[in-house]
């Protein structure tokens, strides 16, 4: 075992603190630790026997604030919550002082969801009430964060905002293997809703759907969920083909990284309204998890790359080794059609992917022939989308993983720059002349 | 090396296609579309795609590149998890003598592998093993009288030897496969690969001849013998939905349906059978399908070339069986990939046949190492046939929407089952 920083199973150090989430680099030795964890589990059982019967509870995270102010909006370089949701809105304002109202309104919800309390003001019996209650009568922030991003549509002629449109920002395309729905594509804006829990998601939807009655209408919404152990442990969570997702993410605390596979900078074509925010890409995409679990595991293996049970890539032995694909160049080991090696193939060093990945679950009903609805929402983030998302993508393009995945929606998005101080509206560098 | 089934199916295909561009390339031909060959394969494509786009004279040149990349790209396919062992358990001796090498025809299997060298000349002699123009192997200087051992470590392929002298006349040295221990020899399945082409290229043959009755019946507007075409075009399709799936470009040329393209009937890219299902089951349009079939008649006349020039392996053909099944169940038990004949139930029964036809081909050995799983299999098999029972109509079926509740759900769950255990035969036939 590779876990020498840490000693996994002692009693209360397992589950990292989210207040005290320690620096990214610390994070990636407690993903090593907790794969050390769940990885052998005999092991684990050992020391767990040893050690005592209950383990301890999970730490309180409701009172975990993540402030919304900043150079740049919350919930693209916070700490990955477990709760997620996506809502794609068109805009109901039919001008530039409607979509400016719109922001306002918006950029209060954010403030007061994201720290939490009362909603305030007197309670009138005879009027509805202000919010829905379903948090009580004061919420808890929870790790709240609402990331606002806008589509291609919202820099057509309405707002007068065409020549604002950030260089890269077009409707996404279809690629070959997508059978993109239309009911579930695209919007003016998409809201990132991300915590700790689902009712403090829900809430946060209800409450900002509640404000914008005449200035949006919800065009599509999927949920997204990962593993609450995974983010307790702050290991690579599994998702719903059984693999560790997201192994090779760049560290998210790594300002400089960030800066550079992140953040868009002024220049290089770009509007300067657009610097300190991203590129979104979204993709809705379909498991054939009934069929994937027919699948044989070899090939559940190449055409991830990985070993399912360690995460480790082929032929070696931790999630975290090097894939050294230097040494097989013949993917005599690690196929070079395996997803992990078209979308990371490491020939210019560490990020050929010039992205970071957020991507969540998801399980909606059934489909049309009665098998089971479930997926991923892939979530990234890029400083340009020609070399990260698309370029990745490109490489993906007839992986064999295509087999048992139906991307069906999803859309391109720019998640707009931070909100710099307190009272400062979003999209500010926008929207003021 | 180019039979059918003796490396990963992954590798033959590569191999098999790099030489197929090399020959339509010497025929000096245009490929008027160079499929993708399955999911595993993009990288080949790319090169295939590169040569298309450059100008005739610079395509002997284009050519080389793709056959140098070959060796690489096909080893670079395999999914091999199992590496042959490091240490070599054989030593081959070669002696050189004036008249040429002893032997000058070496197999081995893959691996680490010695050659022991003697010299029986009385001047300097070489003996090096060639891929192309490069040296994998070998020594420049053996004295007269003198034996050297030579290491090397071989990938399964075709080599020549350098014996004696650059002039001298090359030898030849076969790299087995590698199989690993508790894997069928591929070659015990050839027979099993054998009958299934034959029966690929009899459903091709019937394909062929109905699309083309299907252009004549849509260009003379005769609408009820162009639907009737259709669905036998369909069926014949399905049999043989293994291969077809081998060739992703053709898959799509073929099978696009609407719901694939956001913007559905009205994008270009929906052609196909589809495309000429809508014609002629919603629009009435006989004439405006006969286009479309015409084009269709060109997919399938690729899809024989391919097929002939790359064949399947055994893998491929027991994974086929399991495909087959799962995308009935995906698409035909939804009704959603016949949606404007309605037909889907043919088209699952056509797709359960094609499964079928697979369990057949390899029933003696299945008799034999699986009783058990052979019978279950062919019960779900009877289970299916007769919940179809019912529902067949004179020439074909009965539209989808007649489909009972209850009878669905009796078909997902044979199916269901059925695909449970066809996941079982990779394992069971020891197919690596």
């Amino acid at each position: 075992m590779t876990n020498k920083m840490h000693p996994p199973l002692e009693s209360g150090k397992i589950f990292a603190t989210p207040e005290a989430r320690p620096a990214d680099a610390a994070r990636r030795r407690w993903m090593v630790a907790g794969l050390g964890a769940l990885g052998s589990g005999l092991m684990a059982g050992q020391v767990r026997a040893a050690d005592t019967v209950c383990p301890a509870a999970p730490p309180d995270t409701s009172r975990q604030v993540y402030p919304y102010v900043g150079e740049h909006q919350a919930g693209v370089v916070t700490p990955t919550q477990q709760e997620a949701t996506f809502v794609a809105f068109d805009v109901l304002a039919r001008d530039r002082a409607g979509l400016t109202r719109l922001f306002t309104r918006l950029t209060e919800q954010i403030a007061q969801l994201t720290r939490g309390g009362p909603a305030g003001g007197p309670v009138d019996v005879r009027l509805p009430p202000q919010e829905s209650g379903i948090l009580g009568s004061s919420p808890a922030p929870d790790g709240l964060t609402i990331t606002v991003a806008a589509g291609a549509s919202l820099f057509d002629e309405r707002f007068g905002l065409a020549s604002k449109r950030p260089a890269e920002l077009v409707p996404m395309p279809a690629f070959p293997n997508d059978a993109l729905e239309r009911d579930w594509c695209g919007g003016d804006l998409l809201l990132q809703i991300r915590a700790n829990s689902r009712e403090t998601v829900l809430h946060a939807l209800r409450a900002i759907i509640r404000q914008t009655p005449d200035t949006l209408a919800a065009r599509w919404k999927m949920d997204g969920f990962l593993p609450a152990g995974a983010i307790r442990q702050g290991t690579t969570p599994i998702n719903l083909f059984g693999f560790k997702d997201g192994t090779g993410n760049a560290s998210l605390q790594d300002q400089e990284l960030m800066n550079d596979l992140v953040w868009t900078a002024a220049g290089h074509g770009e509007p300067d309204w657009t610097a300190g925010g991203t590129y979104l890409a979204l993709r809705l995409i379909r498991f054939r998890v009934e069929r994937w679990d027919r699948a044989p595991l070899d090939d559940q293996q190449a055409d991830f790359g990985r070993d399912k049970a360690s995460g480790a890539p082929l032929g070696k032995k931790d999630e975290f080794d090097d894939p050294d694909f230097e040494s097989d160049p013949a993917g005599r080991r690690i196929p070079v059609d395996s997803h992990m090696r078209r979308a990371e193939p490491r020939s210019q060093g560490r990020h050929d992917a010039k992205l970071v990945r957020e991507s969540y679950s998801y399980s909606l009903g059934l489909t049309k022939a009665g098998q089971l609805d479930m997926g991923l929402v892939f979530v990234c983030f890029q400083k340009s989308l020609d070399s990260g998302f698309i370029s990745t993508q490109t490489r993906l393009n007839g992986e064999p993983l295509e087999e048992y995945i139906q991307p069906f929606g999803g859309g391109y998005f720019f998640v707009l720059p931070g909100m710099r101080r307190d009272g400062e509206m979003l999209g500010a560098a926008l929207l003021v002349p | 090396m180019w039979k059918v089934g003796d490396t990963p199916r992954q590798t033959i295909v590569v191999r098999r296609a790099c030489r197929l561009v090399l020959k339509r390339f010497a025929k000096g031909c245009w490929l008027r579309r160079f499929s993708t060959i399955s999911g595993r394969d993009q990288h080949l494509d790319r090169y295939v795609f590169m040569a298309l786009l450059c100008p005739l004279t610079s395509r002997c040149v284009v050519a080389l590149v793709v056959l140098s990349t070959a060796g690489g790209l096909a080893a670079a396919s395999e999914t091999g998890r199992a590496t042959p062992p490091a240490v070599a358990a054989e030593r081959h001796e070669v002696v050189i003598a004036d008249d040429g090498c002893t032997p000058d025809r070496l197999s081995v299997a893959e691996g680490t592998r010695t050659f022991v060298i003697t010299n029986h000349r009385s001047t300097v002699a070489k003996w090096k093993i060639l891929r192309g123009a490069h040296t994998i192997a070998g020594s420049d200087a053996i004295a007269p009288g003198t034996s050297e051992p030579i290491s090397a470590t071989l990938e399964e392929g075709r080599y020549r030897i350098l014996c004696g002298l650059p002039t001298d006349p090359k030898g030849r040295l076969v790299v087995t496969e590698f199989v690993p221990a508790g894997t069928l020899d591929p070659q015990a399945l050839a027979p099993v690969v054998n009958t299934y082409a034959a029966y690929v290229n009899q459903e091709l043959n019937g394909l062929q001849g109905t699309v083309q009755a299907l252009v004549a019946a849509a260009q003379a507007g005769d609408l009820p013998r162009a639907r009737q075409l259709y669905g036998t075009a369909r069926v014949q399709e399905e049999h043989i939905e293994p291969v077809v799936e081998l060739f992703k470009d053709i898959d799509r040329a073929m099978n696009a349906r609407a719901s694939d393209f956001v913007d559905g009937e009205s994008h270009p890219d929906f052609s196909g059978l589809h495309r000429i299902e809508y014609l002629l089951f919603v629009r009435n349009d006989p004439h405006g399908a006969a286009a479309y079939a015409q084009r269709l008649l060109g997919t399938v006349t690729d899809l024989r070339g391919f097929f002939n020039d790359v064949g399947i392996t055994p893998r491929q053909i027991v994974d086929g069986a399991s495909n087959l099944v799962e995308n009935a169940m995906q698409s035909n038990l939804s009704g959603e990939d016949d949606i404007y004949s309605h037909a889907d139930l043919a088209i699952l029964q056509a797709r359960v046949e094609g499964a079928s036809q697979i369990i057949d081909l390899l029933r003696t050995r299945l008799a034999m190492d699986a009783p058990q799983l052979l019978a279950s299999i062919d019960g779900r098999f009877s289970e299916i046939h007769a919940l179809l029972a019912p529902y067949r109509r004179e020439g074909g079926f009965a539209a989808y929407g007649a489909l009972s509740r209850q009878d669905l759900n009796g078909l997902k769950g044979a199916m269901t089952a059925l695909a449970e255990d066809l996941g079982q035969l990779r394992a069971v036939l020891k197919l690596g």
